[in-house]
């Protein structure tokens, strides 16, 4: 059966690359020897691969001394943006002690070992898991809030209290992963 | 009382997580990794936002992090982990770059014919001297296009990376990469068909 031109215009950048398998190869080969539509397909996606592999890598013109501006505590940007390097340290270190504070209402006491239950002043019973569980949140919050306020080398105060922290703190773990990779911070 | 979560990390991802807060990479391995990497990093941000001092700053702020979170010891994975780092980095600054120039709108008594061509006053000069037409042409195209986008294409094209690496990379899927791929390069193939035929004056980038 013919294949459609929809489905071998998707291969055809793999297939450009090399980076196809065989049996897809002989496919999307055998399709091009008779449709001129997907040859003209096939030749823009070469020219695009060309011109752009073709571009040259470029010469950084400035030095990256990444140790020194992490001495100072401040980067290119924070320059251009004008904010105090003492201010900032002092809002940093009221962040810290804000969010120690707030962690300590907030988290449960995690106590080792783990009992098999506990019941609270609700009257409510624990679980051996469901403590385990509580005290791994607590752990995990811990090294979120930990990175927040890593980051707020390059936040002011009303950044972290008007916006970022009480969103991050009780943020989403799949966020704290994100920030752990790479993604968000 | 804390609210139940779908995803709990166990003690070895915390650990990874406090040991990358606080452990910096030492100054003889990062100086190994700027040396051998600075240079891809600096190009690949400078033909995403086209601007020296934006591709600049992506390259001061992509090796800052890696020097706070050293997540490698290794060239092969410090890439990876830095090509991922200045996508988003050179998607967010795109991002900012388009709202901005969104709210301060356009006046609207200029027609457009009379408005300056706005592509080429945003790629460096430099830039240009470096580049043959061709691709002076294709990266005012690519502008064209969103950020993701146009970051996808330069990861797969200039950095060599398969699709299955950058779904990988990105925690994309990778038959969505393909199609994107697909649609970016029918429009690139419009664009630049345009160009031919279009004086420059009534182009307009959307990156």
């Amino acid at each position: 059966m013919k294949s459609r031109c929809a489905d071998v215009e998707l291969l055809l950048t793999e297939y450009a690359a090399g980076d196809l398998p065989v049996a897809d190869v002989a496919r999307v080969s055998g399709h091009l020897e008779s449709c001129a539509a997907c040859r003209d397909e096939l030749a823009a996606e070469q020219r695009l691969r060309a011109t752009l592999n073709a571009l040259p890598q470029l010469s950084c013109p400035v030095e990256v001394s990444v140790p020194e501006q992490v001495v100072t505590g401040r980067t290119e940007r924070g320059r251009r943006a004008g904010r105090g390097e003492g201010r900032h340290w002092l809002w940093g270190g009221a962040g810290l002690a804000a969010a120690v504070v707030l962690l300590i209402v907030l988290l449960p006491s995690t106590p080792p070992p783990p009992p098999d239950r506990i019941v609270d002043s609700t009257g409510r019973t624990w679980s051996r898991t469901e403590i385990e569980t509580a005290r791994l949140e607590a752990k995990w919050s811990l090294a979120l809030t930990a990175k927040i306020l890593d980051r707020t080398g390059r936040r002011t105060v009303t950044d972290i209290f008007g916006r970022r922290l009480p969103r991050a703190v009780t943020g989403s773990l799949e966020k704290a992963a994100s920030i752990y990779e790479g993604g968000q911070g | 009382m804390l609210r139940p979560r779908k995803y709990l990390p166990d003690d070895v991802t915390i650990r990874r997580v406090s040991r990358s807060l606080y452990m910096p990479m030492d100054t003889e391995t990062f100086e190994t990794m700027v040396r051998a990497l600075r240079d891809r990093v600096y190009s690949y941000a400078l033909y995403s936002l086209r601007t020296r001092e934006d591709a600049e700053d992506v390259t001061q702020e992509a090796f800052l992090r890696l020097w706070r979170r050293c997540p490698a010891r290794d060239v092969a994975a410090v890439r990876a982990w830095l090509l991922r780092v200045v996508y988003n980095l050179c998607v967010d600054l795109s991002r900012r770059r388009r709202t901005a120039r969104v709210r301060l709108g356009r006046p609207v008594a200029v027609r457009q014919e009379e408005l300056p061509d706005t592509t080429d006053q945003r790629t460096d000069p430099a830039l240009r001297l470096e580049l043959d037409q061709q691709q002076q042409e294709l990266l005012r195209a690519l502008a064209t296009l969103s950020s993701e986008t146009r970051n996808v294409l330069l990861l797969h094209y200039f950095e060599g990376m398969t699709f299955g690496e950058i779904g990988e990379l990105l925690g994309k899927n990778v038959s969505s990469l393909k199609v994107r791929v697909h649609r970016a390069r029918k429009t690139l193939r419009g664009v630049l068909t345009a160009a031919v035929d279009d004086p420059p004056a009534q182009r307009q980038e959307t990156g």
